[in-house]
């Protein structure tokens, strides 16, 4: 008796058991076949010299080689780079300063965070085409505003020195709503008791911004300084419709870059290698911020 | 006198003066407060404003002709040009707003335009002189009496004087001869150019040089000085009522006739009745055009060697048609037909009987008509074509034609002249709906524009389906099972979501393309069937939240665990549901790199994708922007709904986004 009642548990157990892959197994499929497999296919074929319906071919490391002595590959990490570390921070600051206000008890409010946030939910292309139009150098509406002003206006898109200062700009008119979101959520989880505390303790707002605010939402910034990081290292869709990377390359993302390389020039090898590489230089940027993280988020429940 | 207080009233003193303090401290206090909400609110309306107005801007743009969305200043309500049909001919004639002769503002349109130059006369000048070129400036156009004129800066030995050159000095190469601007002042007229081209040279000597100047009929000796302009003839708009329309050859003798401040050209017509005079509207090429239903029904394709050799031209409604008897092959009785499209091997023809149905359109205003094939043959149709008030898809048949606009002279009493800068364009408040009606209707190589619609709803619909399927079943297995591996399986999950999308672009493009699925619509949603890690993290957290004990009540009923799934959890699971048709949604409709990668057909592209080409192929060619932007407008359209009416999804999610870690 007692043999079989474990017997019929081990069953049901093993029951359970199948039952439990039988449900996930479509995206354990998922994962094999769209994530793990082309992950190390890919780091194969970056190998190697591959053409879309040849066969690849080993080259060892000339790939990588060749491209970091390419100096249209340098400047895209470079153009990369700056617009990463120009917008990230900026967007960060400008995000959680208007959580900040939209946090009061004002009215009206969540009509300012609905027009905050909608740019962040509507095709990128559309948006993009609208600034396109709008900062035409000659008859755009934007050169109409500063010629009352008296003012010439700069060639935005068309001008090498403007170019990738005024996608930084556009980038961040789009994304900061989404970002000003995921501040706010992190404002309302702050226990209201702290700031009691601290009045009582008699800390001017000033105080209480650096020394509960702050600290509260450190993990909160912290997470979107990674996605912001993570999503300006692969931007593409606004300086395509915009610039398709000009003038003169100065617009020209790691993602145009290897667009160009992958689809254009049909070089699948070296576009794998490029992709490595990005994938590379993610990681170690997002362990570096990780890892400087600890100095400074505080995390709940956590022991100093 | 009492000049000691009591206890009492100093105390009360202090009392009174403690609360008038704190009173103080407390409003000074509000008042902090309440320039800190101002200031907040000043913050917050300015930053609405910068985020509203570009979103404005492209929806107002998107509802204006195209003359509208290229002026500046921005014009911000919608307008519509006025315009009046002259007569029955269908030539639209746009009212403009100018000032006449008599300082009153008035509707007008315009009915041709006169060329001036500007003279000094003679009998005026007392005095000109000879100057070296490199002392003199180069030309500022400068108001002088009303009149506009190039004037120089001579650095003179005796100072710098604003001087006008008159003509070359014939004996120094490098000298001009010039007058000052402050004596001429008086001397300046404005002269039609055709009445000075038509006056007699002459040669006068003045201060030792010999100038070529012109005798008038009046009697008046004009210098020459330029520059020419240009002034548009303006009348009122009743002139067009009385308008027909000829061909341009049955115009005959030109004369002018004195109207108002100006002169206007008069014809007379071939045909029309002796001695009667007519003003020229406008004259253009006009396109033949017959409705397409009835060339559909009607005309056909004639084979060449049934079609005679002679060709006739015969008009039909006041149009050349090319005419050829046609010969049928069953031996029946020959008759005229009228060649509507030629071909090298096989015309589109159609029987004369049918010719009364001809009528045509002023060919600037068919904006790329589409065009339709048959068997080797392809005309071309505008498929907006208003004829009375309706819109008839017109095709375009036979040869361009060179017509012109008349109306009777004697309407035109009272025309004037004036310069194009000063004329204003007469418009009302309209939205104009042409742009969506041209995008709607717009082909791209054979491609209508409302298919990239179509195609990218049926990418959001497969992903729809493909997340629904798999989402809920992997996240119920995750968040009702026990089985060993699954918290290294769920780590694993949460894990590619760190993975950076894009990254596996390139090599999941490879997987494609071995599974030889590139140039199909696949490979956009067929991942959708496998799962997305986001959406089923938000499933399996909003799954775990519903009490097992529902579960148990149900198995003990007698359910199997897909039943549970499908009869429990599913309709308690609405907001999650909602959250992840809301992201697939938001994510495929915007989806941009994948399709772009993916579709090498026009017919397939998504409307992301199609608009960044139009964009590519149309950006400089202002004729196109109502389209461009009419195209965002609607591709922004469901978005905006869905935002509008479940906002708080996408706020829910991205918080969940964030908040995950």
């Amino acid at each position: 008796m007692a043999t079989l009642a474990v017997k019929r548990h081990g069953n049901l157990k093993r029951r359970e058991t199948l039952e439990f892959y039988l449900y996930i197994s479509p995206w354990i499929i998922g994962f094999l076949v769209f994530m793990l497999y082309p992950l190390l296919s890919s780091l194969y074929y970056s190998f190697t010299r591959y053409e879309i319906g040849g066969h690849p071919v080993w080259i060892g490391l000339r790939n990588y080689i060749e491209m970091f002595s390419d100096p249209r590959y340098l400047n895209s990490i470079k153009v990369t780079f700056i617009f990463a570390l120009a917008s990230v921070p900026g967007l960060s600051i400008v995000a959680l300063a208007l959580a900040l206000i939209l946090s009061q008890k004002l009215r009206g409010i969540n009509i300012f965070r609905s027009i905050y946030f909608m740019p962040s939910v509507m095709p990128m292309v559309a948006l993009s085409l609208t600034f396109f139009y709008i900062l035409r150098p000659e008859s755009g509406p934007l050169a109409g505003l500063l010629a009352i002003f008296g003012l010439k206006s700069p060639g935005w898109l068309a001008e090498e020195k403007t170019a990738l200062l005024t996608i930084i700009l556009i980038n961040m008119w789009v994304s900061f709503g989404s970002q000003m979101v995921i501040y706010l959520a992190g404002i309302k989880g702050i226990p209201q008791e702290l700031y009691e505390v601290a009045d009582i303790d008699g800390a001017g707002s000033l105080a209480k911004f650096w020394n509960v605010t702050i600290p509260m939402l450190s993990s909160t910034i912290f997470l979107n300084l990674v996605m912001g990081i993570i999503g300006a290292m692969q931007v593409f869709d606004l300086p395509w419709v915009m610039t398709k990377g000009g003038p003169n390359d100065v617009t020209r993302t790691y993602m145009i870059h290897l667009y160009n390389r992958g689809w254009v020039e049909i070089q699948m090898g070296s576009g794998s290698a490029m992709g490595w590489v990005l994938f590379i230089i993610i990681m170690a940027i997002t362990l570096l911020v990780i890892r400087s993280s600890q100095a400074w988020v505080y995390y709940e429940g956590e022991r100093r | 006198m009492n000049t000691t207080s009591s206890p009492e009233q100093m105390n009360q003193k202090l009392k009174a003066r403690l609360t008038t303090y704190i009173k103080s401290i407390t409003r000074s206090k509000s008042r902090m407060r309440s320039i800190g909400r101002s200031g907040s609110y000043a913050v917050l309306v300015i930053l609405a404003l910068a985020m509203l107005l570009p979103l404005v801007w492209l929806v107002n743009g998107s509802f204006q002709p195209t003359w509208q969305i290229n002026a500046i200043p921005v014009i911000w309500i919608p307008r519509e040009w006025k315009y009046v049909m002259a007569g029955d001919t269908g030539r639209k004639q746009l009212l403009w707003l100018a000032t006449d002769p008599q300082g009153k503002r008035e509707q007008v349109i315009q009915i041709g335009s006169r060329r001036y130059t500007i003279a000094i006369d003679i009998a005026q000048l007392n005095a000109v002189q000879s100057a070296p070129k490199d002392q003199i400036s180069d030309v500022t156009p400068t108001d002088v009496n009303g009149i506009t004129v190039n004037v120089r800066q001579w650095s003179s030995p005796t100072g710098n004087l604003a001087v006008c050159a008159v003509a070359r000095d014939p004996q120094q190469d490098n000298n001009l001869i010039i007058v000052e601007v402050n004596k001429i002042a008086g001397a300046l007229s404005l002269n039609p150019l055709d009445q000075i081209n038509k006056s007699k040279r002459a040669k006068v000597t003045l201060s030792g040089f010999e100038l070529d100047i012109r005798q008038m009929d009046d009697g008046r000796q004009l210098l020459v000085i330029g520059p020419e302009t240009e002034l548009s003839v303006l009348a009122s708009p009743e002139v067009a009522k009385q308008a027909e329309i000829i061909q341009t050859s049955r115009l005959g003798n030109k004369e002018f006739q004195n109207t108002g401040n100006t002169q206007i050209a008069i014809y007379t017509v071939e045909g029309k009745p002796e001695g009667s005079k007519w003003i020229v509207l406008v004259q253009e090429n006009w396109q033949p055009l017959m409705a397409q239903d009835f060339v559909a029904q009607h005309a056909f394709i004639a084979k060449i060697e049934n079609l005679s050799q002679e060709n006739e031209v015969i008009v039909f409604n006041g149009l050349n048609m090319n005419v050829r008897t046609y010969t049928p092959s069953d031996g029946s009785q020959p008759y005229p037909v009228a060649i509507l499209v030629p071909g090298s091997t096989e015309f589109l023809v159609l029987s004369t009987e049918y010719m009364d149905q001809l009528y045509a359109g002023p060919f600037s205003d068919l904006v790329e008509p589409g065009s339709v094939n048959l068997g080797t043959l392809t005309y071309r149709v505008q498929e907006d074509f208003e004829k009375g008030g309706k819109i008839i898809p017109s095709a375009l048949v036979g040869d361009l034609q060179d017509l012109a606009v008349i109306v009777p002279a004697t309407v035109v009493d009272n025309a004037f002249d004036a310069s194009p800068k000063k004329l204003e364009r007469s418009t009302r408040i309209k939205l104009t709906l042409t742009g969506y009606k041209r995008v709607l209707t717009l082909k791209i190589s054979g491609t209508p524009f409302w298919k990239f619609f179509e195609n990218s709803g049926y990418v959001v619909l497969m992903n729809m389906i493909g997340h629904f399927f798999s989402c809920t079943l992997v996240a119920y297995g995750f968040a009702r099972f026990r089985a060993p591996g699954k918290d290294i399986l769920f780590v694993i999950l949460l894990g590619t979501m760190m993975i950076p999308g894009t990254i596996v672009t390139l090599p999941t493009y490879l997987v494609f393309a071995h599974l030889g699925a590139l140039g199909t619509m696949i490979p956009l949603w067929v991942r959708s069937f496998f799962g997305n890690a986001f959406l089923i993290f938000i499933l399996r957290q909003f799954f775990m939240s519903i009490p097992y004990e529902l579960d148990e009540a149900a198995i003990l009923d007698g359910a199997s665990r897909m039943q549970v799934l499908l009869k429990v959890i599913l309709p308690l699971s609405k907001p999650a549901l909602a959250t992840m048709g809301i992201f697939t949604f938001w994510w495929h409709w915007n989806a941009f790199l994948d399709p772009l990668i993916y579709l090498n057909q026009q017919g397939q592209f998504t409307i992301t994708v199609a608009l960044s080409k139009f964009n590519d192929l149309y950006a400089r060619s202002a004729g196109y922007y109502d389209r461009i932007l009419s195209g965002a407008v609607l591709s922004l359209l469901p978005m905006m709904i869905i935002f509008i009416f479940a906002q708080r999804y996408f706020i829910e999610g991205i918080q969940l986004q964030g908040l995950k870690r």
